[in-house]
C-alpha cells in the first residue's frame, strides 16, 4: 500500500517539474548611448546622399550609418582624437567602403564601422604653394590630394612670372609614406595662381583652377587630360559637386560659421563660363540674418543651405535662430524654412556651432551637446534623449 | 489565456498518471461502490471545504519584468529587468474549495479559491538592487548625464493574492466520506497578485504612480499532502521567465514571474 502512494508522490512530482519546467526566455541587449554628443559639439556633418552622419564633440567622435547603426569613439579609448584641430578639420565620406575621413591639419584619420586609423602626414610637400592643395575622396573611396610640385620660369619669356605645376597624390599608406603622387605637366601661370579645387565622377577627375583641366585618366602614371576653355572671369568653386548634367556647383569660398558666402557658383563642364548664382536675390532674408555659412544638401535640382542668425539675448519660446533656404539650381526659386529655438536647451543662439541636415531633421552642434529640430513637428530634442526614446520605446 | 493552457495540460498529464490507481486498489483500499457525482448545491456540505493556512519564510514571488532600467556606462546603455519582488515574512491563507466532481469517494475534482494575505517586504528593483522608481528624468538632467531615479527605500509593505486553480484530490480530503489518513492533491490555475497592500507613505509613494507595477496574473500549480486533518502544500509558479541581459560587459540571466510557497494548512470540517 505505502509503495503505491510512493508511486503517486512520484508521479505528481514528475507533473510538477514537467509543469514547472514551461520557461520562457528574454534576451536584452545594450545598445549605444553615446554620452559624448553631451559635451561641447563643434563639428556636424552630414552626407544626405549617403544618409550618414559625423559628429565631433569635445568627448569624441560619433558616426552614425544608413541602418541607424551609431559607433562611438570617445577620447578616452582612443587619444588621438584629443589632437584634432576643431577649427581645421575637415570630413569626407565614401559610401563605396562606409569610411569617414577626417583630416585636420596633417592628422588623417579614417573612421569605418568600429574601426579606426590614423596617420601623421609628415610628407614634405612643396613649400612655395604649401597653402595651396584640395582633398577629395575618388568613387572607390581612396583619398586624393591635389596641390603644386614644382614652380618653373622660362628665363626667355620675357617676363618675370613662372608656371607651377599640378601633382595628384593617392593615398596609399606604405613603409616609404602615405602617398603616390603623379607629378603632371598640368600648369597654372603664377599669376593666376589659386588654391585648386577636385571632385571625381568615376575614372575622371575635374581639377578646377585657373585654368581648369578635365582629367580623364592618371593613374597609369600618364596624364591625359584637356583644359577646359574659359569664356567668363575665372571663379573659385570651392567644395565643388559635378552633377549628372555635367554642370558643377561650388562656393565662391570656404564655408564657415560667421563667414557667409553670397553665391553659388554653376560652371557648366562644356565650357567654363560660371555664372554666379546670387542666393539673396531669390530668398529676401530677414535684415538680421549673418547669412548662408554652410551648403547641407545638394542634389541635381536643389541647394539646402542654412542661414545663420543670432542675437545676444535669451531665446524665447519659437523664436527663430535659423533658417533653411532651399535654392532651386534651375530656375532660381527659394523656399524658406525658420528654425524655432527652445529656451531651455538653447538658451542663446550663438552657443550654435554646426548644423547638418539628414532627411526632415537638422542636427544642431552647441556648446552643451547636440540637439535635434524636426521639421516635420518643428520641435527641438536633444540627441541623447531622442535616442534614448527611440530605442526604450 | 496562458494560463488555461497550462491547466488543460496539466489535466492531460494528469490522467496519464491515472493508470496508477488500479481497479484492485480502489477495492482495497476503499472498498466502496463506484460512481460520479456532480457538484450540487443540494448536497453543498459534503461538496465543500476550506481550509486555514500559515507560511512562515517560505513565500516568495517576482513579478514578470514590468519596466527595463538602463544601466549606462562608457556610451552604451546596459538594459536590465525591472520586477515586483516580495518576500513574505508570515502568510496566511484561507482557502475554499469546491468538488465539482467526485469519484466514488476517493477522488475529485476541486475548483479551490485560495486567498493570501503576506506580510511581505515588497520592492520594485533589479537583480542587483536598483530601486526602479516611477519619477521620469527630466531633459535637463538627462543631459547632465543622469539616466534613471532611484527610490530610496522599499516600496510597502504586504501583498495579497485571489486565485482560481483546477484540483485533483485522492483519499483524504477527496471527498466528505473519505476517512483514509492520507491524501494528496494536485492542482493548476492562477494568482492574481497585489503588491503592496501598504504603499510607503513615510517615502512618500503614491500607489498611482505605481498601479501599473502593483497587480498581475502568475500560472501556478501546487502539490499537497493530506494526513488527516492537516496539509503541506508546496506552490510554485509555472511560467518563469529567464531573462538574459548584459551588465557592464558580463552576461548575466534572471528569473522572473516566479512563484514559491510553503505551507501549512488545517482543514475546516471535513
Amino acid at each position: 500500500m505505502s509503495k503505491r502512494i510512493w508511486k503517486y508522490a512520484f508521479s505528481s512530482a514528475l507533473v510538477l517539474i514537467t509543469l514547472s519546467g514551461c520557461i520562457e526566455e528574454k534576451n536584452l541587449r545594450p545598445f549605444i548611448l553615446p554620452e559624448l554628443v553631451n559635451t561641447p559639439n563643434y563639428l556636424v556633418e552630414s552626407f544626405p546622399g549617403d544618409s550618414v552622419l559625423l559628429i565631433a564633440a569635445e568627448g569624441g567622435i560619433l558616426t552614425r550609418y544608413a541602418d541607424d547603426r551609431q559607433y562611438a569613439f570617445t577620447v578616452s579609448n582612443y587619444p588621438v582624437l584629443d589632437q584634432i584641430d576643431p577649427t581645421d578639420v575637415e570630413v569626407l565620406y565614401s559610401g563605396a567602403n562606409e569610411t569617414f575621413w577626417l583630416r585636420s591639419d596633417s592628422l588623417i584619420i579614417t573612421f569605418s564601422r568600429e574601426r579606426i586609423s590614423n596617420y601623421r602626414d609628415t610628407t614634405a610637400f612643396y613649400r612655395p604653394t604649401r597653402f595651396y592643395f584640395d582633398y577629395c575622396l575618388s568613387d572607390d573611396g581612396v583619398l586624393h590630394r591635389i596641390d603644386y610640385y614644382n614652380e618653373i620660369w622660362d628665363p626667355q619669356s620675357g617676363s618675370f612670372l613662372s608656371d607651377y605645376f599640378l601633382a595628384i597624390h593617392r593615398f596609399e599608406p606604405s613603409g616609404s609614406g602615405l602617398w603616390e603622387s603623379v607629378e603632371t605637366e598640368l600648369s597654372v601661370r603664377s599669376d593666376l595662381l589659386s588654391s585648386p579645387n577636385a571632385v571625381f565622377k568615376g575614372d575622371e577627375l575635374l581639377i578646377l583652377t585657373n585654368p581648369s583641366y578635365h582629367v580623364s585618366s592618371f593613374r597609369s602614371g600618364e596624364v591625359v587630360a584637356e583644359e577646359i576653355p574659359r569664356e567668363s572671369t575665372f571663379d573659385q568653386v570651392v567644395d565643388p559637386v559635378w552633377n549628372t548634367d555635367d554642370v558643377i556647383y561650388g562656393l565662391p569660398s570656404e564655408p564657415a560659421f560667421f563667414s557667409p558666402f553670397d553665391a553659388i557658383i554653376e560652371l557648366p563642364l562644356v565650357a567654363e563660363n560660371s555664372q554666379r548664382l546670387r542666393l539673396e536675390s531669390a530668398c529676401s532674408p530677414s535684415a538680421d540674418v549673418i547669412g548662408p555659412v554652410k551648403v547641407l544638401k545638394w542634389t541635381d535640382q536643389e541647394a539646402v543651405v542654412y542661414v545663420q542668425y543670432f542675437t545676444n539675448q535669451l531665446t524665447t519660446a519659437n523664436e527663430v535662430v535659423g533658417y533653411i533656404y532651399t535654392y532651386g539650381l534651375k530656375d532660381g526659386s527659394c523656399d524658406i524654412n525658420s528654425v524655432q529655438s527652445d529656451p531651455i536647451l538653447l538658451p542663446f543662439s550663438n552657443a550654435i556651432r554646426d548644423v547638418a541636415l539628414l532627411n526632415t531633421e537638422l542636427y544642431i552642434g552647441t556648446e552643451s551637446g547636440l540637439l535635434v529640430y524636426d521639421f516635420a513637428t518643428l520641435t527641438m530634442v536633444p540627441y541623447l534623449k531622442n535616442l534614448f526614446d527611440e530605442e526604450t520605446r | 489565456m496562458r494560463p488555461f493552457v497550462h491547466i488543460i495540460r496539466l489535466l492531460l498529464i494528469l490522467g496519464s498518471a491515472l493508470p496508477f490507481t488500479t481497479h484492485a486498489q480502489k477495492e482495497t483500499v476503499l472498498g466502496l461502490e463506484g460512481d460520479w457525482y456532480v457538484f450540487s448545491l443540494k448536497h453543498f456540505k459534503s461538496s465543500f471545504r476550506h481550509e486555514l493556512g500559515l507560511s512562515m519564510f517560505s513565500h516568495f514571488y517576482r513579478s514578470p519584468d514590468q519596466a527595463i532600467h538602463y544601466e549606462v556606462d562608457d556610451g552604451i546603455a546596459y538594459p536590465q529587468p525591472v520586477y515586483n519582488r516580495g518576500f513574505g515574512l508570515m502568510s496566511l491563507h484561507y482557502e475554499p474549495r469546491f468538488r465539482l466532481i467526485e469519484y466514488r469517494n476517493w477522488a475529485s475534482l476541486s475548483l479551490d479559491v485560495p486567498l493570501v494575505w503576506s506580510l511581505s517586504l515588497v520592492d520594485l528593483t533589479t537583480e542587483d538592487g536598483f530601486r526602479y522608481s516611477a519619477d521620469t528624468v527630466s531633459t535637463a538632467a538627462f543631459n547632465a548625464g543622469i539616466f534613471a531615479v532611484e527610490r530610496e527605500t522599499g516600496l510597502g509593505l504586504g501583498h495579497l493574492e485571489a486565485g482560481a486553480m483546477l484540483s485533483i484530490n485522492l483519499w483524504q480530503g477527496a471527498t466528505y466520506e473519505n476517512t483514509f489518513p492520507l491524501g494528496l492533491s494536485i492542482g493548476a490555475g492562477v494568482h492574481r497578485m497585489f503588491a503592496p497592500v501598504q504603499m510607503n507613505f513615510i517615502a512618500g509613494y503614491e500607489r498611482v504612480e505605481y498601479q501599473e507595477f502593483t497587480a498581475w496574473w502568475t500560472p501556478v500549480s501546487r502539490l499537497s499532502l493530506h494526513y488527516r486533518g492537516v496539509v503541506l502544500s508546496y506552490t510554485i509558479g509555472v511560467n518563469p521567465t529567464l531573462v538574459y541581459y548584459e551588465s557592464l560587459n558580463s552576461k548575466r540571466a534572471v528569473y522572473t514571474n516566479t512563484y514559491n510557497r510553503f505551507s501549512l494548512s488545517l482543514r475546516i470540517g471535513r
